[in-house]
């Protein structure tokens, strides 16, 4: 969990450090990326209030160093969302990978 | 990957209509989805079976989300430029004066703060990517990267020059780290050769980086 210069830092916490120079590429929101921040707006705070904003903000210092630096930000931002209706018994994680193979497999038959 | 960015194609063209159809079906030209676009139609059909999201409801939040692309954030600060007293409520009460002008700024604190002839304001959120998105909508690529959010805290100056902007030595540049709870937007230094412009003219010259505070407005 903790940052390997210094054990008291969290993995997400970098202010002060070094990540090389900062691409000013804007790139547009794809449309999952809009679907999954709608649906967790309308689930969070703003919406049914089944979570809020600090929950979502430890599910991702939660989630593993490993996790956080190899998903992008909305990839960072769903993951935290799963983790928490999972915890909070909206769905299990195998109901999840369950619609998940079935929704690849609609779409697999939609390309044919 | 060590980065948000260069994992982003550019040379499809979606159709963002789709967005809108609660039947939503995926752009299949776009070949197999990733696991977190899967992920995201999964969460959606199981929270909304299970009855914890309406399809009222999830409309209007994809309504919220297209909405935040176009960002209100140029009006209000020509509006501050031009009504001194509205520029004070601001900059006293963000949310508060924010609610005037009919922009719900969340439950997070906003702290808007002003640019002057002697200090320049920037904002980041080291942490993750907190951004006053109600005024400007969602962040941009470089805001989440992790290059900005380490760096901007310690040295601001070779930064915003990556930017374009340089800030002169005897300017006070101060760095504003965001929360989950606490977010900020610049009012930008109304620039010189804009008297008597109209809010309109002046909505023109204020872009989204102006008011993060890593540019400044031109008239040129």
């Amino acid at each position: 969990m903790a940052d390997a210069d210094d054990p008291r830092r969290g993995y997400h916490d970098i202010g002060g450090k070094d990540y090389g120079p900062i691409d000013p590429e804007v790139t547009e929101m794809k449309p999952w990326e809009r679907q999954s921040t709608a649906i967790s707006n309308a689930l969070g705070a703003a919406g049914r209030h089944i979570y809020v904003t600090d929950e979502s903000r430890r599910a991702r210092e939660q989630m593993g160093e490993p996790l956080y630096s190899d998903l992008d930000y909305y990839e960072r931002s769903t993951e935290s969302m799963k983790m928490i209706l999972v915890e909070k018994g909206l769905f299990t994680d195998e109901e999840l990978e369950a619609r998940m193979n079935e929704i690849a497999k609609r779409m697999a038959e939609a390309r044919e | 990957m060590a980065d948000e960015r260069g994992t982003h194609d550019h040379d499809h063209d979606h159709n963002h209509d789709h967005d809108h159809d609660l039947t939503f079906q995926p752009n299949i030209e776009d070949g197999e989805p990733g696991r977190y676009e899967l992920m995201t139609y999964a969460i959606r059909e199981l929270v909304m079976e299970k009855g914890h999201l309406t399809p009222e409801e999830l409309r209007a939040a994809q309504e919220k989300v297209e909405s935040l692309q176009k960002s209100d954030g140029a009006k209000i600060i020509a509006k501050a430029w031009t009504d001194p007293e509205f520029k004070q409520r601001l900059l006293e009460d963000g949310n508060a004066a924010l609610a005037e002008v009919g922009v719900d700024a969340g439950a997070a604190k906003m702290t808007v703060v002003e640019n002057t002839d002697d200090v320049q304001n920037v904002v980041v959120c080291t942490l993750c990517s907190c951004y006053p998105r109600a005024v400007l909508g969602m962040p941009p690529d470089w805001y989440r990267s992790k290059s900005y959010r380490s760096r901007v805290v310690i040295e601001p100056r070779k930064v915003l020059s990556e930017f374009g902007t340089d800030v002169p030595d005897d300017m006070t540049v101060r760095v504003h780290d965001s929360l989950a709870d606490l977010r900020y937007l610049v009012i930008p230094r109304r620039p010189e050769g804009t008297e008597g412009w109209s809010e309109e003219q002046l909505a023109a010259i204020v872009t989204r980086d102006t008011m993060v505070g890593v540019a400044n407005p031109s008239v040129s």
